[in-house]
């Protein structure tokens, strides 16, 4: 049997075109443009749940092109709300030469919310994750029954601590530049505009902390340079665990980026711990700098709460001799122009290392697809535009173009020789500081 | 005082600290940004450490024309050496 697991191209931006010139040319945002590519973890996952009699090709359409005369018994394919147009594209190509005798398989954030959507182009559709639901289907294939939808709710939940190391082996690794790992999933927040909370759950699951050990030391033997980025979108919310785990990674000796929010400030040990296992910089989201937003994006209101204490908590982190990477989501509904002023102050004020700034993005099963959809706020783009940098939904007062006028600013303003020389005399100082005490 | 290779080889060890790498992966030719993909906080680290290894003080502004592994160890043999 030969399968293809392929990741369709990723487009950073589609119809903002201000903002795709300013991606493509400025010299002070290839780090930040290296950050956001990347390999899925969730096809080279499957692979590893795939008998190993089984060829298996991995094929990343953002590199290499797809040569769809070579034939596959089944072509799997994963994608993001942005991937789906390309990814049924690749699917029609697969269809027109191979017919019915290739299998046509989709699977995925995007065709998890619109499995019908998707079976216009694929015979085999997963909802949900599929560590446990790929098994069976395989099973299933080589009886010839399988089904045309296959649930993650039908099947034992994922137990995390029961998935293999992902395959690292299959990458072209030269087409890389940073090294993603995931050690857990889900996040208690609810924030309305988040997609993953919402597709892996609002409880946290992890690796255990061998786990995350083993799957570095093997994915070091592919990938040997480039620098970790940890994936889970809230990685310390259980104290514990996370000192284990951390403990852990302090042996192996690596530097690493991971993602938290801003309440790791509050937890001294765990901020020590941090950096003693090699933590360089903290991906954080802030989200916005205006309460009434905050109260609208999380209803629970804890991020609300962090708002008045946001500068402190910097400060205590930098201090840490960590370095912070601010997300922060502009557009919302109470933003005016302004707002993206206040946020490009607040980002050199405090020395952020850097910001990824992106406009509200109606994703499928999100909250904030639901209430903009009831405000009939969501606007008729194509999916390929949910990049975040491209504007999809109506905003109260300010316009398209000024939307796209602002950020353009705002990104040139922060990724500028400026607030670079800035930055690096702060953070030189701080690393004086802290290596020196 | 510490000779050329001593020099050399404790600025590798800093970069491969900061890097999060073993020492033994460093090739001489290997590219800081490229290729190591240091960003400018991680620069800065290796600055701040240099400094203080071997009590010199280090213009940034001297960095940018450093490209690799081996222009760097060549910057910092030259800054100790007129120390």
């Amino acid at each position: 049997m030969k399968i293809a697991l392929i990741d369709p191209m990723f487009k950073r931006v589609n119809s903002n075109a201000k903002m795709k010139t300013l991606l493509s040319t400025s010299p002070f945002l290839y780090f930040y443009s290296s950050f956001w590519s990347g390999f899925s973890t969730g096809l080279l996952t499957l692979a590893s749940l795939t008998p190993q009699d089984v060829e298996i090709r991995y094929i990343d359409d953002n590199f290499e092109e797809i040569n769809y005369n070579e034939r596959f018994d089944i072509v799997a394919i994963t994608a993001t709300t942005q991937q789906a147009t390309r990814a049924y594209a690749i699917a029609q190509e697969f269809r027109k030469i191979w017919g019915k005798s290739c299998v046509l398989v989709a699977g995925g954030y995007h065709v998890s919310y619109f499995p019908e959507e998707a079976r216009d182009y694929f015979d085999v559709v997963f909802q949900g994750e599929a560590e446990s639901s790929w098994p069976a289907f395989l099973s299933d294939f080589t009886n010839k029954t399988w089904k045309p939808i296959y649930r993650s709710g039908d099947y034992p939940p994922v137990n995390l601590r029961e998935v293999p190391v992902p395959r690292y082996d299959l990458l072209k690794s030269e087409h890389y530049k940073m090294l993603w790992l995931q050690t857990s999933r889900g996040c208690s927040r609810s924030c309305e505009f988040c997609a993953a909370s919402e597709y892996f759950g609002h409880r946290t699951r992890s690796k255990s902390p061998d786990q995350t050990v083993e799957e570095i030391s093997y994915a070091r033997r592919f990938l040997k340079y480039q620098p970790i980025l940890f994936a889970d979108d809230n990685m310390f919310l259980r104290e514990g665990h996370s000192l284990k785990l951390l403990g852990e990674l302090e042996k192996s000796r690596i530097r690493y980026v991971a993602q938290t929010d801003i309440g790791i400030a509050a937890k001294p040990e765990l901020l020590d711990q941090l950096h003693n296992s090699g933590c360089s910089v903290l991906f954080i989201g802030f989200e916005s700098l205006d309460p009434r937003n905050l109260s609208l994006m999380n209803n629970s209101r804890w991020k609300l709460k962090q708002l008045s204490a946001y500068r402190k908590h910097i400060q205590t982190i930098l201090k840490s001799g960590i370095g912070i990477y601010g997300a922060f989501i502009l557009g919302y509904d109470w933003d005016t122009g302004e707002s993206f002023k206040d946020v490009g102050d607040f980002i050199s004020d405090n020395y952020l290392a850097g910001a990824q700034i992106t406009f509200p993005t109606p994703l499928p099963g999100t909250k904030l697809r639901r209430r903009l959809l009831k405000e009939g706020r969501v606007l008729d783009t194509p999916w390929e535009n949910y990049t975040f940098f491209d504007v999809n939904i109506a905003h109260p007062t300010l316009s398209q173009a000024e939307m796209e006028e602002e950020l353009c600013k705002l990104y040139i303003r922060i990724y500028s020789k400026e607030y670079l020389d800035q930055k690096n005399r702060y953070y030189k100082e701080l690393f004086r500081r802290t290596l020196g005490a | 005082m510490m000779n050329r290779n001593e020099i050399r080889d404790k600025t590798k060890q800093i970069i491969a600290n900061v890097a999060g790498i073993d020492i033994e992966e460093l090739d001489t030719d290997l590219k800081l940004r490229e290729e190591l993909m240091l960003d400018s906080l991680k620069e800065m680290e290796i600055v701040a450490r240099t400094e203080l290894s071997f009590s010199i003080a280090l213009d940034e502004v001297l960095l940018i024309d450093v490209q690799t592994l081996d222009e760097y160890c060549n910057l910092i043999e030259k800054a100790v050496e007129s120390k």
